[in-house]
């Protein structure tokens, strides 16, 4: 008996997300240090395509996403054309993925063919055997190009390169790896990601963070600012240790004599600054940092 | 054998404040103050300088500031919380002329 219930039927339409706890984060300086490594590419990649780009078009590198392989191969256009690697010496699993409708543009302006919508049902026309070997070509320059990057900024050296039919066919990936995506398009009003570099997330390990240059983060304005910040400061004119039996007898009209005023310091809030001699005379106090007070007031 | 909360806390260190003298100086100058350096307050004609009792960061008590040729001493004039808030002294910060020695 098949029964369908509105419970049923509404959790049909609702399209099921499983969130992860667990979801890996790319710290901030790393971020940048990818992303500067990435958009390098992007503007190598612009170079080696020149002869073959439309003119004005250029590699523009759109940003980094962390994914599950399996989702990202789920998404991606079933035409797309991967180089699979692994990143030496981590040896994780990585890829190239170029999508076919922008190789096949590639090829047409390389062989000198006016490009055509490709076909009635909007499927690419298929690369002849002269054009599967362009279309190698390509990979190969792009492929070249991203690893010289790689190599120069110790993100992995790429090896064990070979080129598949379908993202599904690398065999350093499995389907509940994480992967971290560097996306490239052509700008605004192009087509969507067109190239994706993909890599198992635990690559990322390898940037080295830059370390905060605590000098610039001093500078010398700020600096400047704050020595001029107004203090408060309390004098203090002495202490010394009592006893409780002592302390709670003290009345009003009790004198208790201060060393002679050399007991004394300046504090600032709880920080003890310079030891000191008072003077005092009727109504004008006299307070002078003492002999071989450079150091703050120990204990 | 548990000592009696008197017995734990023992002796107890206390510090006199002159209250009054509560100024401001930039940061560089507070960091920077050196020998021969004086920090001068002068109060008006009808105030006295007046001084707190703290154990612990609490003033338990408030006096004033008297002097004679030979000795500073501090009377005792209010046992309990503190009455007289801070007030800014009126001070002048002399420096040191430093290429004198």
């Amino acid at each position: 008996m098949n029964v369908e219930t509105n419970h049923g039927r509404a959790a049909a339409v609702v399209a099921e997300r499983v969130y992860d706890l667990c979801h890996p984060v790319i710290r901030r300086a790393r971020q940048r240090v990818l992303e500067e490594i990435h958009r390098t590419a992007a503007a190598r990649w612009s170079e080696v395509l020149s002869d073959t780009l439309p003119e004005g078009r250029a590699v523009i590198f759109e940003g980094i996403g962390i994914d599950t392989f399996k989702r990202f191969t789920e998404l991606a256009p079933e035409d797309a054309r991967v180089t699979n690697f692994e990143l030496e010496p981590t040896g994780a699993g990585a890829f190239l993925a170029i999508d076919g409708a922008l190789l096949r543009a590639l090829v047409d302006a390389r062989i000198g063919v006016v490009s055509v919508s490709d076909s009635h049902d909007g499927q690419l026309r298929p690369f002849t055997r002269l054009e599967s070997v362009i279309v190698r070509e390509l990979q190969a320059a792009l492929m070249e190009s991203l690893g010289e990057i790689y190599r120069a900024r110790r993100f992995g050296a790429p090896a064990s390169t070979h080129h598949g039919e379908r993202l599904s066919d690398n065999l350093l990936l499995s389907p509940d790896d994480r992967i971290v995506l560097f996306r490239f398009g052509f700008g605004p009003g192009a087509p969507g990601h067109v190239i994706t570099v993909g890599a198992k997330v635990e690559s990322v390990d390898t940037i080295e963070e830059p370390s905060p240059d605590r000098r610039a983060r001093a500078s010398a304005t700020v600096t400047k600012h704050a020595a001029a910040l107004p203090v408060g400061i309390d004098l203090v004119l002495g202490s010394w240790d009592v006893a409780l039996a002592d302390l709670a007898a003290l009345k009003p009209g009790d004198l208790i004599v201060l060393p002679e005023g050399e007991d004394a310091w300046l504090a600032s809030g709880t920080v003890e600054l310079r030891r000191v001699r008072v003077t005092l005379s009727g109504r004008r106090m006299v307070i002078a940092p003492m002999e071989g007070s450079g150091d703050p007031v120990q204990g | 054998m548990i000592p009696s909360k008197a017995e734990i806390l023992g002796r107890v260190r206390v510090a006199v404040s002159a209250s009054p003298l509560y100024f401001e100086v930039p940061a560089r100058l507070a960091a920077r103050l050196d020998r021969g350096d004086a920090i001068e307050v002068e109060l008006p004609s009808d105030a006295k300088f007046m001084v707190r009792f703290m154990a612990g960061g609490i003033t338990f008590a408030e006096g004033e500031l008297c002097a004679d040729s030979e000795r500073l001493a501090a009377r005792i004039t209010h046992v309990g919380p503190a009455r007289f808030g801070k007030e800014q002294g009126k001070c002048r910060i002399t420096r040191k002329a430093r290429n004198s020695r």
